[in-house]
């Protein structure tokens, strides 16, 4: 039974985490060295803001349980035995697995194109953000699923979701030199993890 | 000589009513259902027979009355726990995911209720047998709603709360849905059914939903109405 679940969940996340981001962040890291004429010294210093940036553009793209609001499946996950909020986290983990792989495997890029790796706080810093980040979009898109038009849904996911991302990028893009922000980050984390079933809740009712 | 308490209903609605967007779409409906019991709903197309059912599925709130089950309120938080737990739902949006088996679409539902083996059966049960191994996207209208009772019967809660679950299904789908509901109230199961098309249910409640009423006038209406005047 449990590697009968493991399959149908594999097949679920698989078929419904947009590739496309993974696309976008290549795109992103490949073109911002190009207009900035690759300054060495620039890219080095300041690699994790542009990845970050990168990794931003790329995941607001995602437009996480709108197939499963538009088809029905959220009705019948609501009515289920589990509670929505954790079959939703368990969706949200399993697309940021697949979208962190995606991204390191773009791995030779960001060495050579910023340095990446030199220490490992980098890997660390992208694991945990884009987990935060992963579940920021995934509460926003929750917030947003009461919206029926498709260009209403992007513009307002992204004016919501954008002022919480501050703190995010900040803490992210700074975690070299202020190490306090891992504490921050982490405490960032759990803060929107404990606002998720409540949030969750609110967008379901009609 | 003693005297039998009446028995409670299982679901009883009293004096409902549920507003949406400013409009009464229900007013004071009054329903009681034991086991076994069958409700068809019917209405013009607007006079809330979904509204109703999604309702009673916990999706919205009567803005009036009570829905009660076992005699508890439903709307609840603790009451509405233990009473989701009792329902299914068939709706027009039928939840299947294309890149799934036919197969697939059922036993990951299934799962989710902690159960496992009922899906085949199901779906042979459906006509859908020999399609099991094929993606889901190739059926048509027709299938895929065999599909969702496919689901319903693997899944398998006390009450069925379908909306228009005859739509597209062909003269043996239909006997077929009427087969597994009459099968279904046999063992004490509930069914409420929303439906334009004629479904054959012995002795079941007809309800006739009224065409809905205008809305109330806002402070918005009242001025435009001033500016015309």
């Amino acid at each position: 039974m449990r590697r009968l679940f493991l399959e149908l969940y594999y097949k679920l996340i698989f078929s419904s985490t947009p590739i496309t981001s993974f696309s976008l962040f290549l795109l992103y890291i490949v073109v911002t060295p190009l207009m900035l004429g690759f300054e060495k010294d620039f890219l080095c210093h300041f690699h994790l803001g542009l990845i970050w940036i990168s990794l931003l553009f790329s995941f607001l793209s995602a437009p996480f349980f709108r197939n499963e609001k538009e088809d029905g499946t959220l009705e019948l996950y609501y009515l289920s035995t589990y509670c929505l909020p954790k079959i939703l986290l368990l969706q949200l983990v399993g697309h940021w697995v697949i979208q962190i792989s995606c991204v390191f495997c773009g791995f030779p890029m960001l060495q050579l194109l910023y340095q990446f790796g030199r220490s490992g706080m980098d890997w660390l810093n992208i694991l945990l953000g884009s987990l935060v980040l992963t579940l920021l979009c995934g509460i926003h898109s929750c917030l947003a699923l009461g919206i029926t038009s498709s260009s209403g849904w992007n513009s307002l996911q992204n004016l919501t979701t954008l002022p919480t991302l501050l703190p995010l990028t900040v803490f992210c893009t700074s975690i070299e030199t202020e190490w306090f922000h891992v504490l921050l980050l982490i405490g960032y984390f759990f803060l929107f993890v404990s606002l998720f079933p409540i949030l969750v809740s609110i967008s379901l009712q009609d | 000589m003693s005297i039998r308490r009446p028995q409670i209903p299982r679901l009883l609605l009293q004096n409902v009513s549920c507003m949406r967007n400013a409009q009464q779409i229900l007013r004071h409906v009054n329903v009681s259902l034991h086991d076994g019991g069958a409700l068809v709903l019917t209405g013009t197309n607007g006079s809330g027979k979904s509204t109703f059912l999604r309702m009673l599925a916990g999706f919205s709130k009567p803005s009036a009355g009570e829905i009660l089950w076992n005699g508890h309120d439903i709307t609840q938080s603790g009451i509405f726990q233990q009473y989701k737990l009792q329902l299914n739902w068939i709706s027009l949006k039928d939840a299947i995911k294309e890149r799934f088996t036919v197969l697939d679409n059922v036993q990951w539902f299934e799962l989710l209720e902690n159960k496992i083996g009922k899906a085949q059966p199901a779906l042979e049960l459906m006509g859908l047998g020999r399609l099991v191994k094929e993606k889901s996207r190739m059926l048509s209208m027709g299938q895929r709603k065999r599909l969702q009772l496919a689901r319903l019967l693997a899944i398998d809660r006390p009450i069925w709360l379908l909306d228009e679950p005859s739509v597209a299904l062909d003269d043996e789908g239909v006997r077929l849905l009427e087969y597994i509901i009459a099968e279904h109230r046999k063992k004490g199961g509930i069914v409420i059914v929303a439906t334009h098309l004629p479904i054959d249910i012995e002795d079941a409640m007809i309800l006739r939903l009224p065409p809905r009423f205008p809305r109330k006038m806002t402070l918005i209406d009242m001025l435009d109405r001033a500016d015309i005047s």
